[in-house]
Parts: C-alpha cells; sequence; structure tokens
C-alpha cells in the first residue's frame, strides 16, 4: 500500500468520518436497552465497516479490498442479523430492559475511558505508520474491539454479549484491514466464515439456553462455584 | 499428501457417523480413521526427525520438528480418547437415542478436525482460524448433558475463549503490519521467527501481548482461567481428556512458536511470561486445595501445568524449552490419562463429588489403581514422565540463576503434590459408603493400558528419534 500516502485529503477525511460514526455505534451498543436496537446498531456498525473498505478501494484501486467490503456486506451486514433473528427466541426481542452490572451513565464514562486508552496505547505505534488511514483506524478499531469486552463483562444476558463478540470482531477488522490490507484473499474468507460460525455456534446455544431454562441470563452462574 | 490425508480422515469419519446407520457404525469408524491418522502422523513424524521439513504447500501447509511432535501428540490423545468414548459414551447413552451418538461422534471428529489443523497450517492467520475453530467446533460437545448447568458451562467457554481469539486476531493483523514493513513476503511461523530482528519492535511487542492475552484465556492463564474449571466439570469426560490433552497443546503449539519473534523484539517479554506463569501455578495450586469434584480437581491440575509451561518458556534458554516441549507431552498424556481414570472412577460411583467417591480400591480394583496411578503421575511422582519433565525445568532454572522463581515454583508444585495426594488417597483408600458392583465398559479400561504405556516409559526411557524432535523443536523456540 505504498500509494497511500499519495491519496487526496478528500478520502482520509471521509475515512475518518466513517471512523468516527463507526465509535459512536460501538459506544451505542453499550448502552442499547434494547436486544432489536442491538441488533440495528450492529448492522450500521457493519455497514460503515463496509463503507470505510470500500473508501480505503477507491483510492488505491484495489480489488482485493472491493472484495474484502463486499464479503463483510455479505456476511455482517445481511446474513449474521439474519441468523440472529431466526435462532434467538421471539420474547428475547420484546424485552425492554437489558440487565446491566452498572448503570448507563456509568458505563458511557468508562467507555469513554476505553476509547482515550486505546488512543494511548495505539499512540506509540503510529510512528511506524506508512499509510495515513492508519492513524485514524488503528485506534478506532482497538477502541470498538476494547469496547465489545467490556460489554461481554458487564451485561449478564446471552443475545448483548453475543452482540459484543461480533462488535468487537468489527472492530478488529476496520484496524486490521488499515493496516494489513494486503492479507490474502482466502484467509479474509476463512475469517468471514469463522465469524459467521461464531453467530451459529452462540444463536444456537442462546436458543437451547433459553429452551432449557426460560431465560437468557448466563451471569448467575452459582451452580458452578467451589463448595 | 500424508498432511492433506490426516485432515480429510477425520472429516470423511465425521460424514460416515453421521448417516442413520447401525450405533457401532460411528464409533467404529471413527477409532478406524484415528488409527489411520495415527499412524500418518508417525510417517511425518519419522520423516521430520531425519532434519527434512514435510512441505505440502511452501508456507502454507508444512511441518517441522515442533509441528510433528505436536501432531503426533494430538493424534495419539484423540485415539485414546476415541476408543474410549465407544465403551463410555455407549454406557452414558442410553440404547434408545442413537441421535444423540451420532451426533458426539460427528462432533468428536470435527473437533479432531479443528485441532490437528493447528500443526498442519504453517500460515499463521489460518494457524489462527483453526485454533479459533477448535472452540466452535467443541462447543456441542461441552454442552452435551443439555442440563443448565452444561449450557452455562459451554456459554462461558464460547464467548470467553471467541473473545480471546478476537483479541489474538488483532496481534495477528499487527504482526501482519510489521512483518510486511519489514518486506518479509511470507506470513508462516518460520518465515516470522527468522525475520524478527528486522520488524518493528513496537508492534511486534503490542501483537504478542494481544495474543498472549487472547490465547492465554484458551489455555486457562490465570487471571483468564474462570472459564476452564466450569467447562472441563460440565463437559462429558472424554472431551475433558480431549480438550486438556489435544486442545490445550495445540494452543500452546501456537503461542510458543511466536515466543522467539516477540523475545527478539523485546528481551523483557520472557519476564512477563514467568509472571504470568508463576502466578497460573500459584492461584490453581490454592483452588486445588478447595476442590470437591474430581473432574474441577483435574482442571485445576491442567491450570498449573500450563503455568508451568509459560514459566519454563519464559526462561529463555535452550535446556529450559527442552524441559517446556517434554512438560507438554507429559502433561498431555497424564492429563488425558488422568480424566478417563476419573471416567471409569464416576462411572464406577455414579459421582463426580469428591465426598461420594470413597473406597473405590474396593469396588472396582481397576478403576482405583488407574485412579492411584493417574494421581501419582500428575503430582510428578519418579519414574513418570511429569517428573522428568519438571526436574529438567528446575534444573534449567537453577543453571540460569533463577533461584526465587524456581523456589517459589517448588513450593507450588509440593502444594499441588499435597491436594492431589490427599484427594486422591481418600478415593481411592477411604471406607466406601457403599460398595456397588459396576462392570467397565472393555474399550475404556483399553484406552487406559494404552495411555499408560508411553506416560510411563517417557519417564525412563527417551527414543532417539523423539529426543532428536525434540531438539529440533527447542531449535524452533531459541529462534533457529
Amino acid at each position: 500500500m505504498e500509494t497511500l500516502n499519495q491519496v487526496a485529503p478528500v478520502w482520509i477525511h471521509i475515512n475518518t468520518l466513517l471512523g468516527g460514526l463507526f465509535l459512536l455505534s460501538a459506544i451505542a451498543l453499550v448502552a442499547a436497552r434494547q436486544i432489536l436496537a442491538g441488533i440495528r446498531f450492529f448492522v450500521l456498525q457493519s455497514t460503515l465497516l463496509a463503507g470505510s473498505l470500500f473508501v480505503l478501494a477507491i483510492p488505491t484501486t484495489s480489488y482485493h479490498l472491493i472484495i474484502t467490503g463486499s464479503l463483510v456486506l455479505v456476511s455482517r451486514v445481511l446474513l449474521i442479523p439474519w441468523i440472529l433473528r431466526k435462532t434467538l427466541h421471539k420474547s428475547v426481542f420484546t424485552r425492554r430492559e437489558i440487565i446491566q452490572s452498572f448503570n448507563i451513565p456509568t458505563s458511557l464514562f468508562f467507555a469513554l475511558v476505553l476509547v482515550l486508552l486505546s488512543y494511548f496505547v495505539t499512540n506509540p505505534l503510529l510512528s511506524e505508520a506508512n499509510g495515513v488511514f492508519i492513524v485514524s483506524s488503528l485506534p478506532t478499531g482497538l477502541a470498538a474491539l476494547l469496547l465489545g469486552a467490556y460489554t461481554i463483562s458487564v451485561r449478564r444476558e446471552a443475545a448483548p454479549e453475543l452482540l459484543g463478540i461480533l462488535s468487537a470482531e468489527n472492530g478488529v477488522y476496520f484496524a486490521g484491514i488499515a493496516i494489513a490490507g494486503t492479507m490474502p484473499i482466502i484467509v479474509e474468507i476463512a475469517a468471514t466464515l469463522d465469524v459467521v460460525m461464531v453467530a451459529v455456534v452462540l444463536g444456537l446455544l442462546t436458543r437451547r439456553i433459553h429452551k432449557n431454562t426460560g431465560t437468557t441470563s448466563v451471569g448467575n452462574l452459582t451452580s458452578l462455584r467451589e463448595g | 499428501m500424508d498432511l492433506i490425508w490426516i485432515l480429510l480422515l477425520p472429516l470423511l469419519a465425521a460424514f460416515i457417523s453421521a448417516l442413520p446407520l447401525r450405533r457401532w457404525i460411528g464409533p467404529l469408524t471413527t477409532v478406524i480413521s484415528s488409527v489411520a491418522g495415527f499412524v500418518l502422523s508417525i510417517r511425518v513424524a519419522l520423516f521430520v526427525s531425519q532434519d527434512h521439513s514435510y512441505t505440502f504447500i511452501h508456507a502454507w501447509v508444512s511441518c517441522d520438528a515442533f509441528s510433528a511432535i505436536t501432531l503426533v501428540l494430538i493424534s495419539f490423545i484423540s485415539l485414546m480418547v476415541a476408543i474410549f468414548s465407544w465403551g463410555y459414551m455407549g454406557h452414558v447413552i442410553p440404547a434408545d437415542s442413537p441421535k444423540k451418538s451420532r451426533l458426539y461422534f460427528v462432533g468428536y471428529n470435527l473437533s479432531v478436525l479443528s485441532i490437528l489443523a493447528v500443526p498442519i497450517v504453517s500460515q499463521m492467520a489460518m494457524a489462527w482460524i483453526a485454533v479459533a475453530l477448535t472452540t466452535l467446533l467443541s462447543a456441542f460437545l461441552v454442552s452435551f448433558d443439555s442440563t443448565p448447568q452444561a449450557l452455562e458451562a459451554a456459554w462461558k467457554y464460547v464467548v470467553l475463549t471467541s473473545l480471546g481469539a478476537v483479541m489474538a486476531l488483532f496481534g495477528v493483523f499487527l504482526l501482519y503490519w510489521a512483518a510486511n514493513s519489514a518486506g518479509i513476503s511470507e506470513f508462516s511461523f518460520e518465515a516470522l521467527a527468522k525475520g524478527a530482528p528486522s520488524m518493528s519492535p513496537a508492534v511486534t511487542t503490542t501483537a504478542f501481548l494481544f495474543i498472549l492475552v487472547g490465547l492465554g484465556t484458551k489455555i486457562g492463564l490465570v487471571p483468564l482461567h474462570t472459564w476452564l474449571p466450569d467447562t472441563y466439570g460440565e463437559a462429558p469426560i472424554g472431551i475433558c481428556a480431549l480438550l486438556s490433552g489435544a486442545e490445550a497443546s495445540a494452543v500452546l503449539y501456537f503461542m510458543l512458536r511466536l515466543v522467539p519473534v516477540a523475545l527478539s523484539a523485546n528481551y523483557d517479554m520472557g519476564s512477563w511470561l514467568v509472571f504470568f506463569g508463576l502466578l497460573s501455578a500459584g492461584v490453581a495450586v490454592l483452588l486445588l486445595l478447595q476442590a470437591r469434584d474430581i473432574k474441577r480437581m483435574f482442571a485445576f491440575s491442567t491450570i498449573e501445568h500450563m503455568g508451568i509451561i509459560m514459566l519454563a518458556v519464559g526462561l529463555g534458554h535452550t535446556e529450559a524449552d527442552f524441559g517446556a516441549l517434554y512438560q507438554i507431552i507429559a502433561h498431555a498424556l497424564t492429563k488425558s490419562f488422568c480424566f478417563l481414570a476419573a471416567g471409569l472412577v464416576v462411572m464406577n460411583t455414579g459421582s463426580r463429588k469428591l465426598d461420594d467417591i470413597r473406597g473405590v480400591i474396593r469396588s472396582s480394583p481397576v478403576a482405583g489403581a488407574a485412579l492411584l496411578v493417574g494421581g501419582l503421575a500428575i503430582s510428578g511422582i519418579p519414574p513418570f514422565a511429569v517428573f522428568t519433565g519438571e526436574l529438567s525445568i528446575v534444573k534449567a532454572g537453577l543453571s540460569t540463576q533463577h533461584y526465587l522463581v524456581i523456589a517459589l515454583l517448588a513450593v507450588f508444585m509440593a502444594v499441588g503434590f499435597y491436594a492431589v495426594m490427599t484427594r486422591v488417597n481418600r478415593m481411592v483408600f477411604g471406607d466406601p459408603k457403599t460398595v456397588t458392583e459396576t462392570k467397565l465398559p472393555a474399550s475404556a479400561v483399553l484406552s487406559l493400558i494404552l495411555t499408560a504405556v508411553p506416560m510411563v516409559a517417557l519417564g525412563l526411557y527417551l527414543p532417539s528419534h523423539l529426543e532428536h524432535l525434540l531438539q529440533g523443536s527447542a531449535r524452533v523456540l531459541g529462534g533457529y
């Protein structure tokens, strides 16, 4: 990606804007109160990811990135939301409140801390950056990864934890394609199959947990402790 | 071509097991394909032990000394678990539900496929995908019993280890970036280790930290170990042996291949490995002291041994690397044996609570003797293989003047020994509440005897081919 240094500034601005929106949708997932809203934020986030890949593809005229972007579009924007709607039980969608360890303003405060942290962590790496897109995409992607991990650790129900993993994976892709866009295409196809399988396996598990216990709460494993 | 056959065989076996045929066909096909896979992997290993490297597609599908050892180890353990599962699952699954038995063997073959792929695939990003698949394909085996506890354990297993895999993927992307910027065109483990000195230290160090945290979750390094006892506690006992013996070894293989890359970028990374290894071993023996369930007890012991291996690698010394590799083999064989023995005990007593298991030696001499041998072997009594491995790690630590680390490690090993042996002693020799006679399936007993052979033999004698492969692997860990 040597040509990235001579990119017209307009593409850089567009990519930075998409990155900002991408980050906002990751934060919205932390705060979402309903599963349906959560899935919509995930779709929005995936669309922004695909958009960023296409923006990277245009100035570098890289067919490789266009294929990657299309893969993201098909798997994350269309297929995974469809899988989630099919596998999750209907009552999961009608529930209004999602139980959370902290209240939402506290969570948003922690989200802000994580975003600052990821800029702090990636700052020493940016001096190595040979492409202008990396400067904004690397910290944005890492922030989304950390926000996804945070969502998993504070949510106590299956479906939001599932969305947390998928959102974290989106974040890794957002950063990953900017820094390693020339990864062989077969690897990207395999990685896409992997993330679809994550959605299928966790969706089916959620369904079976709901069938066997009547809830999708997974945070109170009191039976699996010592003593 | 052998390497491709090793991967095709379990796929074929999974397909045949899925067909609605007679019930014994699934386990029989699984055992036959595992035997064939084991023979093929021995062939690959013998070829590699003559200082060749076995290449099918350059920088994508190939085997060197380290991968060959891991491959033989995984295929041996999966063969043993296949033999064990035949009798054990026949005992556990009622005769009128052939569908459940089919599901088990399909899932079993697919998990084995993903675990075998880890050492065979030498392109790093593809190997990461194999590691991520090991979780996804074994998830339904963990939740096989379909109790609320088993489902929750499977949930924890998939969510935490998948999150770990996502973290590791970030590390993989960073490494690719570092390699690409340094002009390394191949993304294989070997090319990375050789080109490591020209890669950016900052990016490589950050990448390794993400991979360490991500895959550390998968092998249960403290503080990311919380899912491990739950998963091992609830999974069918054959699957515990597979996860602890084969899957954990495969993930360790992936991490250890990157250690020379990390050490060349930043020599202090070794101290982090020592720290996390020591922490894991220490916390695990404290948890061992509170264990009240036979499967969870062996799960904590797995965390302890993962810690010991990490510590040994962190010492950054050829002798310690040799000990770590030896310990991977010794632990995988011994821990599989322990879980299989625990399977016989649970079959005999009908409970996995330590308080309910008493005097097994009287109600079933075979199960009692197996548990006693397993307990002695895993706590590091000579002449078993674990003792030899631990001894060489301690010796390497002392010769590199890590006195404090080795002193702490010795204390943890002693506490672990005490915790395991007092419990095993009570289970084997205590006063039985009721003496129950159970007929143990012949295949389960056979698998135990076969697993015991290398577990004991390796403690006494190291075949020259294996020693050669171990030295080759230690060179890989030292960065060639």
